[in-house]
């Protein structure tokens, strides 16, 4: 099983990231369970690469027999302030993070932002818990539904953190 | 140029038809964007100095892809069709392949909304 934790600098996500996959793909995991991590898993690298300005990035990633816990969480700009910076105006934090698990792409006005969107979906679809952290808002969704909260500390970038059962998933099917 | 050739090499391939150049990829997980730039970069200057314009990209090496590779990669293909180059990608995996046509059918459903 897997115990993972470390803090990663912008410039060695590639590199790290694929001594993620290696690792994972030693795991006997049931059929597509493994498409799933690494689908997961890229999609937040890329929205750190290409949005977050992070320099540090700290991944906790826990898989045993039965659960898979995925931890990200970046020093960057956080999601509201990546929505100003593309002239999309969120009113909170928490509207920013409502923006993103919708599906708003900060890149282009004829492009869709498949990452958080399409996490939540498959998370819903194993019935695991996803929680997303920016700024002074806290958003989890458990059991398809959404509750929000204010936190007291700011936190400075993005936080993502989704729990799951190691269960077979048809990824190709799932996937918009 | 060791950097380039982690990711690509090139070899030719002939077809009954036309001679395409055959550029296997040598990674196996692609994830960001940018590895599908440097593929086209590779095939953008190999074309300037070449008759052939056909290529084909070689997946029998890769595991895994992101949506994101992938959606870079259909510009990268698109792209280059205007400059009369055509890429075709070859010995993909089962499950890449249902997901460069899922990317493939998005994109198209997105253009028609616009």
């Amino acid at each position: 099983m897997i115990d993972y934790q470390k803090k990663i600098s912008f410039s060695k996500l590639d590199q790290e990231l694929t001594n993620i996959f290696k690792k994972i793909e030693k795991l006997k995991l049931p059929k597509g369970f493994l498409d799933f991590v690494n689908y997961c898993l890229s999609e937040l690298f890329v929205n750190v690469k290409e949005h977050s300005k992070a320099k540090i990035i700290s991944v906790k990633i826990n898989i045993n027999k039965k659960n898979c816990l995925v931890e990200i969480e970046d020093d960057g700009i956080g999601l509201r302030e990546s929505y100003l910076q593309k002239k999309i105006y969120p009113k909170d934090d928490f509207v920013a993070i409502e923006f993103a698990l919708g599906g708003l792409s900060t890149k282009d006005f004829q492009e869709r932002g498949f990452g958080l969107y399409s996490i939540r979906k498959l998370v819903s679809t194993l019935k695991g818990e996803m929680i997303i952290e920016s700024g002074f808002s806290r958003v989890i969704i458990k059991e398809n539904k959404l509750t929000s909260k204010k936190i007291s500390k700011k936190i400075q970038g993005t936080k993502i953190i989704f729990n799951v059962p190691i269960k077979q998933i048809d990824l190709y099917r799932a996937v918009e | 140029m060791s950097q380039l050739n982690k990711l690509i090499s090139i070899g030719q391939l002939s077809n009954t038809m036309k001679k395409e150049s055959s550029i296997r990829i040598n990674k196996k997980y692609l994830v960001f964007r940018q590895d599908a730039e440097k593929i086209s970069n590779i095939i953008e200057k190999k074309a300037k100095n070449q008759r052939s314009k056909d290529f084909c990209l070689d997946f029998s090496e890769v595991r895994f892809f992101s949506r994101s590779f992938v959606d870079e990669l259909l510009n990268v293909i698109d792209n280059c069709k205007k400059k009369k180059i055509a890429i075709r990608p070859i010995n993909l995996d089962v499950n890449l392949k249902k997901l460069l046509n899922k990317v493939k059918e998005r994109k198209k459903e997105i253009k028609k909304m616009v």
